[in-house]
């Protein structure tokens, strides 16, 4: 009982000594803390005097109330929280001429070295990285630089862990964390900055499809739930990944699957050449321009409201693309597919269950053999575009090219633009199409931020055919996409020239007003006996204001020369263009 | 119809285009002894929003990146890590005009409220050494100027003040920093406004002459 109770007061004093503050000594025991005469501070570039004496705590003529080793932990600490991970800090206290010098080792790095790549990659990114020799190491910035440097990599190499730790200028504190993206350990006498690097062989990525490839509900097929599948195969020398591509759909009204599986790899350092092919069976339209694939399913499926035209591709199809600058590509391919009509299959919808689906187009079936030729210009350039971006764009699914980026993700100010050029060429001779047609379309959209609560849009398309138009290949205009005011596609025609203007003002991600001015036209050119609808139709034009509330906008929407008259509302989840 | 509907959409956008909110501009690029060296110009840097904040006697932060990049057939480089600096915007004694206080405590005096007046704010920000713009290449600076009333020190101050400094804090007191530490940092970015230039492209050899 009394080694217990002995036990007990021992563990509490223990504890005590833990809990309370560290008594060094006595007042009575207290000698007078030594004055700082002269301060010396050696060794910062990347800070200031002023700021290291405050990190110190010190001054010339107060007391030094620290032992040094403390004073230059502070500073040390300092460094670390700006960043400065390798900085080592000394100092010492001359009692007798009271002058406190304090040393800085800031982190200077004598040389570079990536580890986890092979030797060509290493001395380009030596070449390339913005941390050289006489640079001081901070982590931010270090961080930042490397980032910067694996952008063209397109995640084929990645930071990883050094081999190995640092053995020279690790702190203690770190020894948990010994193997980190940067070290500098000391080789040969010179201070290396070892950054470790990993090549990951490449990235899978399996998920559902929400209308990358087929609307996920349409008239002819019903719902179409679909999984989309994504690899790349990295290529850690010339950064030129393969990406493979899949996609699997089950149409539920129509009770077929589609499908989608090819490929693309670049070839060439700098101005690359992408090569690709595909297999396909799916249900397409030509009607992607004027909405979104997640408006026209809603429309559908929602107030069954069909703002698509459908026909049926299955076949095969080479793509190829060449970058020949950042910002322009030139594009090529060959289709050999086989196209036909679809009929409405679904009855489905939510709402207005008694009324009927308009009439799906009918398309006309058979063989067409074609060549695409074309190019596409962007104002921010293909660099940044992901695999699976690219390999989409490439294999034409929209003959009008593909929508903006929404300008809001820039904070740049810059406009955002791009021109898309496509010419699809049939002919029964040469190419052994059952169709017979050349068609051209050139299509140039941009966007301009005009400050921080105001934006404006402009696009413009014009095409123009010679041959005989499939149903499938003809331009439409009216309605929503394209002129405010009309019924939709309330022109026909195998010609076209369209202009939309729009102008926005809110905030970002909340409410807003636009204004919009839309002119379009459509003429036929064909000969006697194929007459498509709205022949030579006289200018549309459109005026009209919506309201905005984040991604979601109503419009109201008037032909010019009826006004005034009952507006066309249209509930929008996006931009027309 | 058409056309009078246009003149009257052209005038808006005319009208319009004046109304911004913090705003940089890139003004020059440019070799000195010291090395490569940058001078922008910050404009509307008191946004409206958060003028209540100057007007109270509060400060405003101001977090400026610059870096300067070479252009490039494909993928530019980035020739120097890039340079951070930070600022305060305070009230000065006077209590009438607003100055630009530097990571070092110099006072840049502005006359009249910027945000008010329109007025421009020049800074001069160093690159990196001179050594490394070839004459041969074509440069251009890319900047990032942010104001917000929380600056990222105050964010781990507050956290040191709950939950201890890191040395300090056990493993529920790290826990708690990062979770204050996110906290603060989203409203942080909800409480800030950010713009971004780049400047044209410039040829080495102009920039080091």
């Amino acid at each position: 009982m009394l080694s217990s109770s002995v036990f007990l007061a021992n563990t509490l004093l223990v504890f005590a000594s833990g809990i309370l503050p560290a008594q060094t000594s006595t007042p009575a025991l207290q000698q007078p803390a030594p004055t700082v005469r002269t301060i010396h501070v050696t060794g910062n570039k990347e800070f200031s005097n002023e700021k290291v004496l405050r990190a110190a705590g010190v001054s010339a003529g107060g007391a030094l109330t620290d032992a040094p080793d403390r004073v230059a932990e502070r500073v040390a600490e300092r460094y670390r929280e700006g960043g400065y991970t390798f900085a080592r800090v000394t100092a010492t206290f001359a009692e007798a001429s009271g002058e406190l010098s304090i040393a800085i080792d800031e982190g200077v790095i004598g040389r570079v070295e990536f580890d986890g790549v092979g030797e060509r990659v290493a001395r380009t990114f030596r070449d390339q990285f913005a941390l050289r020799t006489g640079d001081v190491f901070n982590a931010t910035r270090a961080r930042q630089a490397l980032d910067a440097l694996l952008r063209q990599t397109r995640g084929a190499i990645r930071p990883g862990r050094t081999a190995s730790p640092g053995s020279t200028f690790t702190d203690s504190r770190n020894l948990r964390q010994r193997r980190r993206t940067f070290d500098i350990v000391e080789r040969d006498g010179e201070r290396v900055l070892v950054v470790g690097l990993r090549e990951p062989a490449g990235r899978v990525k399996v998920v559902p499809d929400f209308g990358e490839r087929e609307d996920w509900f349409t008239p002819v097929d019903g719902f179409v739930p679909s999984l989309g599948f994504g690899a790349a195969v990295f290529d850690h020398e010339e950064f030129n990944h393969t990406y493979i591509a899949g996609h699997l759909s089950v149409k539920a009204a129509s009770n077929r699957l589609g499908y989608a599986f090819g490929g693309e790899r670049p070839v060439f350092a700098d101005r690359k050449l992408f090569l690709g092919a595909e297999f396909h069976d799916l249900t397409a339209s030509d009607d992607q321009w004027q909405i979104s694939s997640l408006e026209a399913s809603l429309g559908a499926a929602g107030p069954r409201r069909n703002y698509r035209d459908y026909y049926r591709r299955e076949g095969l199809q080479l793509t190829g693309a060449w970058r020949v600058h950042r910002q322009t590509e030139l594009l090529f391919a060959w289709r050999g597919e086989r196209q036909s009509s679809l009929a409405t299959e679904s009855d489905y919808s939510l709402w207005n269950s008694d009324e009927s689906f308009r009439p799906n187009m009918v398309a006309r079936g058979g063989q067409l053999n074609a060549v695409v030729i074309g190019a596409s210009i962007d104002g921010r350039g293909f660099d940044g575009e992901s695999l699976e971006a690219t390999y989409r764009r490439h294999q034409f699914d929209t003959l009008f090219g593909e929508r903006l980026n929404e300008p809001d993700s820039h904070n740049d100010g810059a406009p955002i633009w791009r021109i898309d050029w496509t010419s699809e060429l049939s002919s029964p001779g040469g190419l052994g199409s059952d169709f017979d047609f050349k068609r051209h379309i050139v299509n140039g959209r941009a966007r301009l931020l005009l400050g921080e609560h105001q934006n404006a849009g402009v696009r413009a398309i014009g095409g123009w055919s010679e041959g005989a138009l499939p149903p499938q290949r003809l331009f439409a205009i009216g309605g929503i996409g394209s002129v405010h005011g009309y019924d939709f596609k309330a022109a026909t025609g195998d010609t076209l020239a369209l202009v939309n203007v729009e102008y926005e003002v809110g905030w970002r991600g909340g409410p807003s007003l636009v204004a919009f001015l839309d002119a379009g036209r459509v003429t036929s050119r064909l000969g006697p006996g194929l007459p498509p609808v709205g022949t030579d139709a006289p200018w549309m034009k459109g005026v009209g204001w919506g309201i905005g509330l984040g991604g979601m906008r109503i419009d109201f929407g008037y032909q010019l020369d009826r006004l005034p008259s009952s507006p066309q509302v249209l509930v929008r989840f996006g931009r027309t263009f | 119809m058409l056309r009078r509907a246009l003149a009257v959409s052209i005038s808006v956008l005319l009208l319009a285009a004046p109304a911004r909110a913090l705003d940089v501009q890139v003004k020059d690029v440019r070799a000195a002894p010291a090395g490569v060296q940058t001078s922008i110009e910050l404009r509307d840097v008191i946004p409206d929003r958060f003028r209540h904040v100057i007007d109270e006697g509060g400060v405003l932060h101001v977090r400026v990146q610059t870096e300067l990049w070479e252009s490039r057939p494909v993928w530019d480089r980035l020739v120097y890590p890039a340079m951070i600096r930070m600022f305060r915007l305070v009230r000065t004694a006077a209590g009438r005009d607003v100055a630009l206080l530097d990571a070092d405590g110099v006072l840049v005096p502005l006359a009249g409220r910027p945000a008010n007046s329109g007025e421009s704010v020049p800074i001069v920000m160093d690159l990196g050494d001179r050594g490394r713009v070839s004459t041969d290449s074509r440069y251009y600076v890319h900047v990032i100027a942010t104001v917000g009333t929380l600056a990222e020190r105050e964010v781990d101050e507050a956290g040191d003040a709950v939950f201890g400094r890191p040395g300090e804090s056990n493993g529920l007191g790290s826990l708690g920093r990062l979770v204050l530490r996110t906290a603060l940092q989203a409203s942080s970015y909800l409480q800030s406004i950010t713009a971004e230039t780049k400047s044209r492209r410039v040829a080495g050899r102009d920039i080091i002459q």
